[in-house]
């Protein structure tokens, strides 16, 4: 229903409907702060990444051509510009003690699966991964986005995903050691 | 489990977490679908195929998107007057001076001209004089004589647009739309983050010292603003949106101007032609209704279907329309004894001098009595649309599991001009669609 719903909204879009630019905005808002955030754990550019992200569809819409879902295809450009706005800020890995932690709504505990010790934790670790690794890790686990989509994403072989993938899982494994409850 | 599951599982709670608490600021959320829709109209090469009353359009036209825009501008002035005197010279008094004189000032005209660059220059677009009586009402006078009305102070907004040489008044109301005005201004100065401001130094106008300045708060805002220095109000305010290719001016200031109150008022003069428009933002609950309501509700001929031996079960709906033009539709739904639901679709934007594009589709069948049927340009997307809104609404009568691929449509278009939408899942014989509209009676007042 939801590729359906999806095809739906491009459709009206194509035909001049701005109101399904409304409502595809609304529907992925959130989901797309949320990866922007959790790749690029900057609070201060992640609505610029949403910003850039929707206007350029918006002005792409009537010539779309989507070779997979929206949803994907919106994850995968919010995911293309975090790494385009890193490689200005010439920012492949963050230095831990320069991490700006960004906290889960404190007024919602008893909605979180994870605690806030975990969640800082996991990010300080996250932060430490070479940027490709971090990417592969957040777009496969955050977004679940398939390693082949990752590969078209990144302009790399599947392998090369792959590789990443494990390689990053292992450096995270390292760095949670003993923290990671049994 | 293994460690590498257990990181798994910890990073997929990591985003739990991050996804429950993501979420975008009603300014943030403004800022994006202004320019979005902005990059989304340049980019459109032609007119819809299908033209459907749009709310955007609805709201580009009627003016509210400007109120948003002069909303901004407030914000604007005061966020740049803030920076302009506490950062600049140092003196948080004079700011404070600033923002208690605009505090007192509530009530405020200007002139308000807006340029947009055409083959690399700036073009006067639009002159009109705004009167903001507050920050949820306020008439706009544009060069033609057009007369804005935009009072967002009820649960239902309404605009009202005058066309005095025409005697034309179209009135949008949007219901649920309100009650809107700007968050807390001061509040907002005062959250407002110190950044650099460029000193453009002083310059005299009309024997009075003014000092500009400059200010970008982002690449998609860049402010120039005069203040007179003796009442430490704006004067002169320009707003460049250079993604836009646009610039907005305002200047002739005049603050706590007397206007008679009736001239904000919605009521429309004596001898005026008024069309209404209804747009409904309250959150909308699928009923179903009688063919003595349909005719009430709409503002032209109702139809219902004399019942025919193959038709099973007959119930009328009343939906917010599905291709999300925020107009309210009447649909028909007819369980035949073959398996099929047919859709019969009402509405008041229904009828051949809004739906101009229906001629230019192919004629399909006319009956003897008049009664003709065209194809529709996008009949199976328009079918799922209405089939589903009619499942959603009562899954009992249509089951969207049985969504068929051979869904289509057909436009209806009376003798007197009324237009009625024909979906139906599966096809259908011509001699039984014939029998079908043939079977299209009037609903009369009892």
């Amino acid at each position: 229903m939801q590729v359906l719903e999806d095809k739906l909204l491009i459709w009206k879009l194509k035909q001049g409907n701005s109101d399904a630019l409304g409502r595809i905005y609304h529907k992925y808002k959130n989901e797309l702060l949320a990866l922007a955030l959790a790749l690029s754990h900057d609070k201060s550019s992640v609505e610029d990444v949403v910003h850039d992200v929707f206007v350029a569809f918006a002005q792409a819409a009537s010539k779309l051509q989507l070779r997979t879902s929206l949803k994907n295809y919106l994850m995968t450009s919010v995911a293309n510009r975090v790494r385009s706005i890193g490689r200005t800020k010439a920012q492949a890995e963050i230095p831990l003690d320069t991490v700006e932690i960004a906290q889960p709504d404190s007024n919602q505990p008893d909605r979180l699966a994870i605690s806030l010790e975990e969640f800082q934790m996991v990010t300080s670790a996250l932060a430490q991964l070479p940027y490709p690794q971090r990417e592969v890790i957040v777009m496969h686990l955050h977004s679940g986005l398939k390693f082949r989509e990752i590969a078209d994403c990144q302009g790399a072989t599947i392998n090369t995903i792959q590789s990443r993938y494990r390689n990053g899982l292992n450096k995270l494994r390292f760095l949670l050691n003993g923290q990671v409850k049994k | 489990m293994n460690t590498n599951h257990k990181i798994e599982k910890l990073i997929k709670d990591f985003s739990k977490a991050y996804k429950l608490s993501a979420s975008t600021s009603e300014e943030m959320d403004e800022k994006i679908l202004h320019d979005a829709l902005s990059a989304y109209e340049k980019s459109q090469p032609t007119k819809p195929a299908v033209p459907q009353p749009n709310i955007w359009r609805i709201i580009m036209k009627n003016q509210i998107i400007k109120f948003a825009t002069a909303a901004v501008l407030i914000m604007g002035i005061l966020f740049g007057i803030n920076h302009f005197f506490g950062s600049s010279n140092g003196t948080s008094v004079a700011w404070a001076q600033v923002v208690e004189q605009l505090n007192q000032h509530e009530k405020y005209k200007c002139r308000q001209r807006i340029f947009r660059q055409k083959d690399s220059e700036m073009r006067l677009v639009r002159t009109m004089q705004v009167y903001h009586l507050n920050l949820s009402l306020r008439r706009q006078e544009l060069e033609d004589g057009t007369i804005h009305i935009i009072d967002m102070r009820g649960t239902d907004a309404i605009t009202v647009e005058l066309y005095p040489d025409k005697k034309k008044a179209i009135v949008t109301k949007l219901l649920g739309y309100g009650p809107r005005k700007d968050p807390d201004i001061i509040d907002m100065v005062k959250r407002f983050e110190q950044k650099s401001t460029e000193r453009l130094g002083t310059k005299e106008q009309n024997g009075k010292i003014l000092h500009g300045f400059r200010h970008q708060p982002n690449k998609y805002n860049d402010f120039t603003v005069w203040v007179d220095a003796q009442t430490k109000l704006p004067v002169e305010i320009e707003l460049k949106h250079p993604n836009l290719g646009q610039t907005i001016f305002m200047d002739e200031f005049e603050f706590d101007f007397e206007l008679d109150p009736s001239a904000f008022s919605t009521e429309i003069p004596d001898g005026y032609e008024v069309e209404t428009i209804i747009n409904d933002y309250r959150k909308f609950k699928p009923r179903e209704i009688t063919a003595e309501h349909l005719r009430n509700w709409l503002n032209h001929t109702a139809y219902t279907v004399d019942k025919l031996p193959w038709m099973e079960k007959i119930i009328t709906i009343e939906n917010l329309d599905p291709l999300g033009t925020r107009a309210i539709v009447y649909i028909t739904g007819i369980q035949s004894n073959d398996g099929n639901l047919i859709l019969l679709v009402q509405g008041n934007y229904y009828d051949m001098t809004k739906m101009v594009w229906i001629p230019d589709q192919q004629l399909v069948l006319e009956t003897p009595g008049g009664i003709k049927l065209y194809t529709h340009p996008n009949g199976a997307i328009y079918a799922q649309s209405f089939l589903e809104s009619f499942a959603e609404a009562n899954s009992d009568f249509f089951d969207i599991n049985n969504l068929s691929e051979e869904r289509f449509t057909r436009m209806i278009v009376m003798p007197d001009e009324t237009v009625l939408g024909l979906s139906a899942n599966k096809q259908i014989s011509n001699e039984k669609l014939q029998e079908l509209i043939e079977s299209l009676i009037e609903i009369k007042a009892n």
